[in-house]
């Protein structure tokens, strides 16, 4: 066989052999929509659910902006294949994945983990304490309506921490109820490796994010700033000044003795109130860089 | 003929007679011209003998129910509109679900029961929804299969307006019969055979509301006789499918529960006349 003869069919066969592997390429993409059998279509969705699909549509699951749901089978994405429940004329939980209250947490914080697996702040959910004690997605987050599916902070976490809710009212509180801190900005609610899920290695360094000149190092440290901060305040709230879990003296009186000075001041006709309070003395309590003896005793 | 034969002619002659004279002569609503077919009582089992049924289709068991009254077709827009003129049965992506005589849909069991007090008072009649018991003992007609017409798939299209192959033109991803009913959504009641006790549409066409409160284990807790499930639940049932659906949508023993306020295009609602 002559050369050009050899390229004459070289070019055909190779064009045959793309055909076939292009074929071959559409089988596979073929497979995929297989993968979708049983997916019916937002629309036929709508024809019953007509509400749900509308707050959807204005959700930010379906801005085209962001990656996730919104195409022909949105619904189907979080709900599974609708086929089934179609035909079968619906009903609750019916061939078709729900978001109930009676579901398996877990199962349905997996189905919103589906594309939030690599969410920032998703990381340490598993290990969390939400998710630990079956708290799921849908606990917190409206999956339909909503232009953000933020929850409303903190009424969403005064719904099951009703105990920090008091708090939160009373007199000498953080402002949550103000709206100038909110329950996230201490709390990581997807997890966290500290205590309280607190947004720090553990409380303490978290008061310090905000309370920095508290911190110190100071030449004469006070031992409970070092050690907690909630040794003398109540962090969400308390009917004491200043966030205190006692009124001052008690407060002082459960570390202090009478040894250095007596607990009533100088005669019977004065009291340690608010005007005379141990601070009045010794107002460097979180910590003194005076170099005299009076800096050890925070005086000043 | 010969004497056998013509013994049971005599035989089903005098036994049909007999069997009839017990119910109600068929009746005719003057307001609405509603007709009504009576059904003699009589016990059968209730639920999903074949197995091609959900959980809350179980235990299958034996149910009697006194004589009643049932309404031979679905309850149209016009008799419908007699009560509510402004009602608005919609469409469904363009084709109409409103003409009068198309079953009402859109309705939801709130609406029905209304219609049936209403109906109740202008004719002088008990009317009601049918009980689930009622309504299975009547669709099934004698019968013991998932369908009144038997196992072929073919014959779905004789006897009830589903999800065929006309439908399926409109929306390719829903499971439909093989066969073709010439409709793509709610059909003019009667289009179809009846069943044996003369029911049209009693499969088919539109879903149908029921009197009970939808509860997924009612058949472990209801008595023998004349059961209606009236315990706590915040759902009511619906029966016998609808022009959307597909084979397993469209048997005698499926229940569906559905928020009493809610209605769509294919869920309808027929009466029952109580017996005289």
């Amino acid at each position: 066989m002559k050369r050009g003869n050899i390229f004459a069919h070289f070019v055909p066969l190779s064009l045959l052999l793309l055909c076939c592997t292009l074929a071959m390429g559409g089988t596979t993409g073929g497979k995929e929509s297989n993968d979708k059998m049983g997916f019916i279509g937002a629309l036929t969705c709508k024809d019953c659910h007509e509400a749900q699909y509308n707050s959807y549509a204005k959700s930010i699951h379906f801005k085209k902006s962001i990656k996730g749901p919104q195409s022909q089978d949105a619904c189907e994405t979080c709900h599974g294949a609708g086929a089934k429940h179609v035909e079968k004329g619906g009903g609750r939980d019916v061939d078709i994945f729900t978001f109930d209250k009676k579901k398996d947490p877990k199962e349905k914080s997996a189905r919103c983990l589906t594309c939030h697996q690599r969410t920032p702040g998703m990381d340490l959910w598993e290990m969390g304490a939400h998710n630990r004690n079956d708290v799921s997605c849908d606990s917190c987050h409206e999956l339909h309506a909503g232009v953000t599916q933020k929850p409303k902070d903190p009424e969403v976490c005064f719904g099951c921490h009703r105990d920090i809710k008091i708090e939160a009212n009373k007199r000498s509180h953080h402002p949550i109820l103000e709206g100038k801190v909110r329950c996230s900005s201490c709390h990581a609610p997807h997890g966290s490796l500290s205590k309280g899920m607190v947004r720090a290695d553990d409380p303490q360094q978290l008061c310090y994010k905000c309370h920095a000149d508290k911190r110190g190092p100071a030449a004469w440290e006070h031992p409970p700033v070092e050690e907690d901060c909630q040794s003398c305040h109540s962090v969400h709230g308390s009917n004491h000044a200043r966030l205190l879990n006692e009124r001052i003296p008690q407060l002082c009186q459960n570390c202090h003795d009478w040894s250095r000075h007596p607990g009533t001041p100088y005669d019977n006709k004065a009291t340690f109130s608010s005007r005379w309070d141990c601070l009045r003395c010794h107002p460097s309590i979180h910590g003194s860089n005076s170099p005299s003896g009076g800096g050890m005793r925070h005086v000043r | 003929m010969s004497h056998k034969k013509l013994a049971t002619f005599l035989f089903l002659l005098i036994f049909g007679y007999v069997a009839s004279a017990d119910a109600d002569p068929p009746y005719t609503d003057p307001a609405t011209g509603m007709e009504f077919v009576p059904v003699k009582g009589g016990c059968y089992q209730m639920g999903d003998s074949v197995g091609d049924g959900d959980p809350n289709e179980r235990p299958v068991h034996e149910v009697c129910v006194t004589d009643f009254s049932i309404g031979k077709f679905e309850v149209t827009n016009g008799q419908y509109k007699k009560f509510r003129p402004q009602h608005n049965s919609g469409d469904s992506q363009g084709s109409t679900l409103n003409n009068d005589n198309q079953p009402v849909v859109n309705v939801s069991w709130e609406d029905a029961v209304a219609f049936a007090k209403w109906l109740s008072q202008k004719s002088g009649q008990s009317y009601r929804l049918p009980t689930e018991a009622e309504w299975e003992y009547a669709a099934r007609a004698g019968t013991n299969k998932s369908r009144f017409w038997g196992d072929s798939p073919d014959d779905a299209c004789k006897y009830a307006n589903v999800a065929d192959i006309t439908a399926k033109k409109q929306w390719a991803q829903w499971t439909a019969f093989s066969c073709d009913d010439g409709y793509a959504v709610s059909a003019p009641v009667g289009s179809f055979k009846p069943n044996s006790y003369g029911l049209n549409d009693i499969l088919g066409n539109v879903w149908e509301w029921c009197e009970d409160i939808y509860n997924s284990e009612a058949y472990t807790k209801l008595p023998k006789n004349n059961p209606v499930f009236s315990g706590s639940g915040e759902y009511r049932v619906m029966r016998g499918g609808g022009w959307s659906n597909g084979p397993l949508g469209i048997r005698s023993s499926h229940r569906v529960g559905l928020s009493p306020n809610f209605g769509h295009h294919a869920l309808g609602f027929r009466l029952v006349k109580a017996a005289q």
